[in-house]
C-alpha cells in the first residue's frame, strides 16, 4: 500500500505530516511524478523536506525502501491505483488509520505495517540507481542538535508581560488618532494622547561558566545570544559564577576577579527587586562540601555564606526564579548527583531542552506550573 | 499545467534539470518555492530566468531587517493626508492615502506576475508567519477602507532564505522546497560560458580547477562563490595573466577572497 510508504518515512524519522502528504498525492495527481521513480523521488523531496539537512536521511529511507524494487523505472502499480480514488475518501482513510495507529503505538502492541520493511528487503537484487550507495551528497548537512537559536528567542518572547494602560500616568502622542481626529475637523489641529503598553519583565541572567559547563559552551552562548537579541525586554542582565553563586557575581566568563568585573549579591539585591525573573543556567555539578561549605568561597576567606544558603536568600527575595540544566535530571540515585537535586529541592529546575524552556519559561513569567 | 520545456534555461542564468523541475513542482501546486542555497548560487536570478521564460513581470521584494509583513501588502500614508488637511485638500477619501507593496501589486495586477521575496531569513522571526494567511488565502484586508483585495491572478512565488534564521515551521509547511547545491565542474563551465562566450579554454580550465581547490582549502571562513569567480576570471582576462601562472601564483586572490585569515590560510596550503 502507498500509505506503507508514508509511515516508514516517519518511522525513519523523516518529518512528514498528513498536509504535506495530501500536497504529494495531489502532485501525484496531475502527474508530477512523471510515473518514473526518478520524477516521485524528486516530488517526494520537493513537498516534504523543508531543509537540506534533512536530505541525507530522506535519501537514505528512499533508498533502502526501493532497494529491491523490480523494474525500478516504474512505480508499483498499486500506488496508481490509490491515486484514482477522491481525495475526501483518501483524507478518510489516512485518519482512520491514525487512530489505528495510537493503538498500535501503545507498549505491548507489536506494530503493524507501520513497522514492515521496503518490499522484498532481505532478499538480494537490483539496486535502484536513483541514490547509489556512497553518494550520499547531502551527508555534510545534517544536524542532530536539538535546541537552536531560533527556538531560544522563541521561548524568550514568552516573557512578555505589557503593562496595562491604566497602571501608567504616563502620556504619548497618539499620531494615528490625532490626523483622524485633525482631518475630521477639517484640518483643524487636535491633538490626542494615549497612554503607552510596554513590556515591564526585567531579567536577571545567571550562566555557570567554566569547569563541567565547558562542553555547553555552545550551547549557552546561544542562550546568550537569543536573550540579548530579545529587545523586547525592558532590561537583562547577565552575570556568571562558577558551580555556584556564594558573595559575588561576575560580569563576564572568565571570572577575573578586578575591579568593576563583578558585583555582590547583597548589592545586587538591593538593586533589583523581587519583580525581576532570574534565570540559573548550569550542570548543577559540583562537589557537596561547594554547596553547603564554605571552603570554595575564596573570596570571603572561605568564610560567608555556603552557596546554598546564598541560594535559599536568592530564592527569597527573587520568587520568580528557575534553573535550566543542560543535563536531564537523573532517573536514577548516583551520588554525584546529589547537587543537582539538593538545588532542584531549592529552585524550580529545569532541563534545558525546547519542552523544558517552555515550561521553564511560563512558570517563569506566571508563577504557576 | 506548464511544460518544462517552457522553462527551458534562458540565455544568462543555468538552472540544474533538477531546479526546473522543482520550479514546475511548485507552479503546478500553487505553492511558494523556497529556494536556499550557499551566496553566490544563484537564488535571486532564479526569480528573474522564470520570469523571463514565462513572459511575466516580476516583482521583487527586498527583505531588511526592519521589514514587516505590513510592508508587503500596504501601507497608510497616515502623514501625507495630514499635510493635504491643513492646505484645505478634501481629505475625505481616505484610499487616496493608500499605498499597496509587492504583494498588494501582485494581487492586483491585471495579469499573472513572478513575486520575488528575497531573503526571507533576514526579516523579524515573526515575518513570515505574518504572511501565512495572505498567502494560504491569496487576499488581505484594508481596514481603513473596509476593503478586501482579492488576488485577480495568483503569483507565482519565490522566496529566498540564506538560513541566516531558521524558518518557522507553519510557514515551511506550506511551500515547496529546494536547495540549490553548489554547481559541479561541467556546470561552472557552462555557466562561465553563459556570461563570456567563448573564451581561452586554458585560462578557463587553470582558473576553474584552482577555485575548487581553494574552495577545498580546510576551515575558510567563507569560501569564494560563483559571483566572485566570475569577478576573478573577468580580472585574470584583463590583465592577460598567463594561464600557467594561475595555480602557481594565485593572482588577485583578493578577489576571490576577502578576509586576511583566509588568505593566508589559502596562500599557505596553495603554494608548496
Amino acid at each position: 500500500m502507498f500509505i506503507d510508504f508514508f509511515y516508514y518515512l516517519r518511522e525513519r524519522g523523516v518529518k512528514v505530516s498528513i498536509g504535506e502528504w495530501m500536497v504529494l498525492l495531489e502532485g501525484m495527481r496531475k502527474g508530477l511524478h512523471e510515473s518514473t521513480l526518478e520524477g516521485f523521488y524528486r516530488l517526494c523531496r520537493a513537498v516534504i523536506l523543508k531543509d537540506e539537512s534533512e536530505y541525507d536521511l530522506f535519501d537514505l529511507a528512499f533508498a533502502d525502501y526501493f532497494r529491491d524494487m523490480p523494474g525500478a523505472e516504474t512505480l508499483p502499480k498499486e500506488w496508481t491505483a490509490l491515486l484514482e480514488k477522491t481525495e475526501p475518501e483518501l483524507a478518510q482513510a489516512l485518519s482512520r488509520r491514525d487512530q489505528f495507529e495510537a493503538f498500535e503505538g501503545m507498549p505491548g502492541t507489536p506494530g503493524k505495517g507501520r513497522n514492515a520493511p521496503g518490499p522484498g528487503s532481505g532478499s538480494g537484487g537490483g539496486r535502484t540507481a536513483i541514490i547509489a550507495p556512497g553518494s550520499r551528497r547531502f551527508r555534510d548537512f545534517r544536524k542532530d542538535n536539538t535546541l537552536d537559536t531560533r527556538q531560544f528567542q522563541m521561548a524568550f518572547r514568552v516573557l512578555r508581560n505589557l503593562s496595562t494602560q491604566l497602571e501608567t500616568s504616563e502620556q504619548e502622542f497618539d499620531i494615528d488618532a490625532t490626523i483622524d481626529e485633525t482631518c475630521r475637523k477639517n484640518g483643524l489641529l487636535h491633538i490626542k494622547y494615549r497612554k503607552p503598553r510596554r513590556n515591564t519583565i526585567r531579567v536577571l541572567l545567571l550562566i555557570d561558566s567554566g569547569g563541567s559547563m565547558s562542553i555547553f559552551a555552545r550551547l549557552c552562548s546561544e542562550l546568550f545570544q537569543a536573550a540579548s537579541a530579545s529587545r523586547h525586554l525592558k532590561e537583562l542582565r547577565t552575570y556568571y559564577f562558577h558551580n555556584i553563586v556564594y558573595s559575588l557575581l561576575y560580569k563576564d566568563p572568565t571570572l577575573a576577579l578586578k575591579d568593576g568585573n563583578y558585583i555582590s549579591v547583597d548589592h545586587l539585591m538591593q538593586e533589583c527587586d523581587e519583580k525581576y525573573r532570574v534565570i540559573f543556567v548550569g550542570d548543577a555539578e559540583m562537589h557537596p562540601y561547594e554547596l553547603d561549605g564554605t571552603e570554595y568561597n575564596f573570596y570571603d576567606h572561605r568564610d560567608g555564606l555556603p552557596g546554598s544558603q546564598t541560594l535559599r536568600m536568592m530564592k527569597a527575595h527573587f520568587p520568580h526564579m528557575i534553573w535550566l540544566n543542560p543535563l536531564p535530571m537523573p532517573d536514577e540515585y548516583a551520588p554525584e548527583d546529589d547537587t543537582h537535586r539538593a538545588i532542584a529541592n531549592i529552585v524550580d529546575m529545569y532541563d534545558l531542552t525546547l519542552d523544558g524552556l517552555e515550561r521553564g519559561f511560563r512558570f517563569l513569567l506566571s508563577g504557576k506550573k | 499545467m506548464i511544460k518544462t520545456s517552457g522553462l527551458e534555461t534562458s540565455q544568462s542564468y543555468i538552472a540544474s534539470e533538477d531546479l526546473m523541475k522543482t520550479v514546475n513542482i511548485a507552479m503546478t501546486l500553487e505553492k511558494p518555492l523556497l529556494v536556499k542555497g550557499e551566496p553566490g548560487t544563484g537564488k535571486t536570478m532564479l526569480a528573474q530566468a522564470i520570469a523571463d521564460a514565462l513572459g511575466r513581470k516580476l516583482l521583487i521584494w527586498n527583505i531588511k531587517s526592519t521589514t514587516k509583513a505590513q510592508d508587503g501588502l500596504y501601507t497608510y500614508d497616515v502623514v501625507q493626508r495630514l499635510y493635504d488637511s491643513q492646505f484645505g485638500a478634501n481629505v475625505d477619501d481616505v484610499s487616496k492615502y493608500i499605498k499597496y507593496g509587492k504583494i498588494g501589486e501582485a494581487f492586483l495586477s491585471e495579469e499573472q506576475v513572478v513575486l520575488l521575496i528575497d531573503e526571507i531569513d533576514k526579516a523579524d522571526l515573526e515575518f513570515p508567519n505574518d504572511l501565512l494567511w495572505e498567502m494560504d488565502q491569496m487576499e488581505f484586508y484594508v481596514q481603513e477602507t473596509k476593503e478586501t483585495i482579492r488576488a485577480k491572478h495568483r503569483p507565482i512565488v519565490i522566496i529566498t532564505s540564506n538560513a541566516e534564521k531558521e524558518l518557522p515551521d507553519a510557514f515551511l509547511r506550506r511551500c515547496i522546497f529546494h536547495y540549490i547545491e553548489f554547481p559541479a565542474l561541467g556546470q561552472m563551465k557552462e555557466i562561465i560560458r553563459a556570461h563570456f562566450g567563448d573564451i581561452d579554454q586554458e585560462i578557463l580550465q587553470q582558473a576553474v580547477l584552482t577555485f575548487y581547490n581553494i574552495r577545498r582549502v580546510q576551515n575558510l571562513s567563507k569560501k569564494p562563490s560563483t559571483s566572485e569567480l566570475i569577478d576573478w576570471l573577468r580580472a585574470l582576462l584583463a590583465a592577460g595573466v598567463d594561464p600557467a601562472a594561475v595555480s602557481s601564483e594565485l593572482p588577485y586572490l583578493g578577489v576571490l577572497i576577502k578576509k586576511d585569515k583566509d588568505y593566508a590560510q589559502v596562500q599557505n596550503s596553495m603554494r608548496h
